[in-house]
């Protein structure tokens, strides 16, 4: 499924998102707002939104600690643009926390920063997507198709715990080459 | 031996683990897409939300006077400097360009890439940066979303004559 869907939307055959919930954080209200009105057409039952990270972290703690996963936060789309690190902030807590249903929780980083370092960053603290404004909704589409069609693994090293960064299958033989290629790592299944 | 080789023999002696996707989420709502009816209903409600732009705006403008009136008085740390002008400039692109306010969109967005080669901000920088922010504040006034029609090109013009023709203080 996941090849011959890969990238596209607006197919026929339709998900049921109504079953998920996802939380929107944003730094003002009103694109929180939006935000919210956007998923609720694209038929996402639950819709949480906050414009606090404080609240957020609360929010994520209590529904994903619940032990019904009927009641678990199922995405995060993240945009906090004024002080970005806010906004990396709660990725990072989030990828640290023990319950794997807090540290594996994918999350789409929006940012109006194009610049590849700031895309960069959003990757290293934990993102799962990236999204770059100005947003529309077929943007924010194939960014949930991405994470919900083509969930990435995660990598977990002495220096890293997080969605696995490889974006691209070329291979790269230089001196600053990874140590291994994503085949050579050790697969284990802590989440299922 | 290179510092990349040296840092790259030692993490090799650490464990790394790769830990397979869940597939939970797929469990949850099943096989497809997203409609596509549905993507254009969200399309429309970006479209049918009536924004003050000039309020959503007003933050970043804000921000882009103080990093001016700063400037003025420091210009020391030439990243700190530069980072604070192209901030809120991208902040205002991005949020243009959502809202349909496609000359403050372009207008930002030849400026920021004009602020992308500038390592050292001088007085000339900050001049340029003060008329973006005065040609804004016009715009939003006088409410121009869209391309801004005649106006939007020639001031599109203006700014691009304006970023080629400028020349580091020496």
């Amino acid at each position: 499924m996941s090849q011959q869907n890969e990238g596209k939307v607006g197919r026929k055959q339709a998900y049921s998102l109504r079953g998920i919930r996802i939380l929107s954080v944003e730094e003002f209200p009103f694109m929180a707002g939006l935000m919210a009105s956007m998923l609720r057409e694209f038929g996402v039952g639950k819709v949480l939104s906050t414009c606090s990270v404080e609240e957020a972290k609360k929010l994520i703690s209590l529904h994903n600690e619940d032990s019904d996963k009927e009641n678990h936060i199922d995405i995060l789309t993240l945009d906090l643009m004024g002080p970005l690190k806010n906004g990396l902030d709660i990725l990072e807590w989030i990828r640290r926390q023990e319950k794997d249903e807090v540290r594996f929780l994918p999350a789409l980083f929006c940012t109006a920063y194009a610049s590849q370092d700031i895309v960069c960053t959003g990757r290293d603290y934990g993102a799962n997507e990236v999204m770059v404004k100005p947003v529309s909704a077929e943007k924010l589409a194939q960014r949930l198709l991405h994470i919900i069609d083509r969930p990435r693994p995660f990598i977990k090293s002495p220096a890293f715990f997080g969605p696995d960064r490889r974006r691209q299958d070329s291979q790269y033989n230089g001196q600053e080459r990874r140590i291994r290629g994503a085949n050579d790592l050790k697969v284990v299944h802590e989440k299922e | 031996m290179s510092e990349a080789v040296k840092l790259r023999e030692s993490i090799s002696k650490r464990e790394a683990k790769r830990i397979e996707a869940s597939k939970e989420l797929q469990k949850k709502v099943g096989t497809g897409t997203i409609d596509a009816k549905k993507i254009a209903k969200a399309q429309d409600v970006i479209k049918t939300t009536k924004v003050d732009f000039a309020e959503l705006a007003r933050p970043d403008m804000d921000k882009i006077q103080k990093a001016i009136d700063d400037a003025k008085r420091d210009m020391l740390d030439h990243d700190a400097v530069m980072q604070s002008f192209k901030q809120p400039i991208m902040n205002l692109k991005a949020n243009a360009g959502t809202f349909d306010y496609e000359f403050v969109s372009q207008l930002t967005g030849m400026v920021l890439m004009f602020l992308e080669n500038i390592e050292k901000p001088d007085r000339k920088i900050i001049q340029i940066v003060d008329i973006l922010h005065k040609t804004i504040l016009l715009a939003l006034a006088y409410n121009m979303s869209g391309d801004g029609g005649e106006n939007g090109k020639t001031l599109l013009g203006a700014f691009d004559q304006v970023c080629k023709k400028y020349k580091p203080a020496s």
